[in-house]
């Protein structure tokens, strides 16, 4: 390879020697995994969830386990009462209004004295069924789909106010921000100094 | 070779001398071969094992395997084969020790023990410091196995105070020959002397109410202090069991756009360069 083909190659790569070249062929791939994964891990916690108008939970407690363990990723997308059918996992606020939240599975239909359609729900891993059964104001949605172990890290990246995620996250993407300007800076300079030896 | 044998044996007399000691050998091991059941017939010999194979003497299986982060309604199974290693008949009895933890929780706890042909008893968990018997008087042939399934169940109608607390117990098992008393409890009788023909094995374990992961908010919720999410009321209000907790979405929102952007950037310098 002649210095002037450098400038259409400005990484140098025909230059490398076997194994340096070998070292950034893997690099080259590891980055493009991480890309891939990173995207995904963005469509599905993220994008996904803000397209269909879901709220995402993590799941705390062993009631559901073992497909829904300790921190599983759940998004949950609100639906119409009418359409939940048995076998459906809910999410639904413990009383009416209040901010607390069961996900349990329904496992009954049944009516009021008034007429009024009502659930009966219990957790996979409970012996028992929920004690009361669920009106259709308690009802927050409908499981969308689950990611296992992730729910721990995306709840601790939503503590703004305690989470170290946050801060790390920030000085990463800074940190990486600045190393890919430093590589463009120095890619620029080694192309004007080749350039200037070529001629 | 000279077999061991009275004098006056084909061997001669010359040989009596090298048969004594061998004879005194083999009559000690016999001694020794004879004591051992002799002693083991002392009184019932309990064997204990947590899958059916394996049966120690004096060890405590693991019966439950994991006792932790109990939530209202909820019920751990756990097995436990008893084996009686003695030559005679015996009988066994549970009991259910509380050696620590608070009221309200062990009086949320249930015990359940039940075995095939025996049926099955279920009983509340003591308060700290007592005993109370699960069940008494299952027989057990010499060298019969039994397994015993048992739960440890929490009411669904639990109080949140049981939430983060803790209870120790022992189940206390009990093996009675038939020498013994007429009935055996397996809860030890203040003051009672030791009675030979009963062996007693107390199994440990520890039960760990629900704790929310720790950091969530219902975690924070729990030990009074605010939470995270801004729909949130106040936070004694939520000192529920919940079993899953809202996410606040926007910053992961946020530093997706703030990685967007800086790839795009990058991407855009990297052809630039080129």
């Amino acid at each position: 390879m002649t210095a002037l083909q450098t400038p259409a190659d400005p990484g140098g790569a025909a230059s490398l020697t076997a194994p340096e070249r070998w070292l950034r062929l893997a690099a080259r791939g590891a980055a493009f995994l991480m890309f891939i994964a990173a995207a995904l891990a963005a469509l599905v916690l993220v994008v996904a969830p803000l397209a269909t108008g879901s709220q995402t939970y993590t799941v705390l407690t062993n009631s559901m386990a073992p497909k829904y363990a300790p921190g599983t990723f759940l998004v949950v997308k609100p639906t119409s009462f009418a359409s939940l059918r048995v076998g459906d996992i809910i999410t639904y606020q413990i009383e009416s209004g209040k901010p607390a939240v069961i996900s349990h599975r329904i496992v009954s239909v049944g009516t009021t004295e008034s007429g009024e359609r009502v659930f009966t729900t219990k957790g996979d891993n409970n012996s028992l069924a929920d004690a009361a059964p669920v009106h259709a104001q308690q009802v927050r949605g409908k499981l969308l789909y689950a990611v296992p172990y992730v729910g721990l890290v995306a709840n601790k990246l939503g503590q703004t106010n305690r989470g170290a995620l946050m801060p790390l996250a920030a000085v990463g993407l800074v940190g990486f921000g600045a190393f890919s300007m430093a590589q463009g800076v120095r890619g620029r300079k080694r192309v004007t100094k080749e350039s200037g030896q070529a001629s | 070779m000279t077999p061991p044998g009275p004098a006056g044996r084909p061997g001669g007399p010359r040989h009596r001398v090298a048969v004594l000691p061998a004879g005194a050998v083999l009559a000690a091991a016999l001694a020794v071969l004879v004591a051992a059941p002799a002693s083991a017939t002392d009184g019932p010999e309990m064997l204990l094992s947590s899958d059916g194979v394996h049966f120690t003497r004096g060890q405590a299986p693991v019966i439950f395997r994991s006792l932790s982060g109990m939530v209202p309604g909820e019920s751990r199974p756990g097995s436990v084969w008893v084996r009686n290693g003695g030559t005679e008949p015996a009988e066994i009895a549970l009991a259910v020790k509380s050696v620590g933890g608070i009221d309200v929780l062990t009086e949320s706890l249930d015990l359940v023990a039940g075995s095939r042909g025996n049926g099955s008893a279920t009983v509340p968990l003591p308060s700290p410091g007592s005993c109370r018997s699960v069940f008494q008087g299952w027989g057990l042939a010499p060298g019969e196995t039994k397994r015993l399934d048992l739960a440890l169940g929490m009411d669904a109608s639990a109080s949140n105070a049981t939430r983060r607390d803790s209870a120790s117990v022992q189940l206390v098992f009990l093996m009675r020959g038939t020498g013994g008393p007429a009935t055996a409890a397996a809860c030890p009788a203040p003051g009672a002397p030791a009675d030979r023909n009963t062996v007693r094995q107390a199994v440990p374990a520890g039960i760990i109410a629900e704790d929310p992961a720790p950091g969530s908010a219902a975690h924070q919720a729990a030990a009074g202090t605010s939470g995270v999410e801004p729909q949130d009321g106040p936070s004694a209000e939520r000192a529920t069991h919940s079993n899953v907790e809202g996410n606040d979405q926007r910053p992961a929102q946020l530093l997706m756009f703030v990685a967007g952007l800086l790839l795009f950037a990058a991407l855009r310098t990297r052809r630039r360069n080129s």
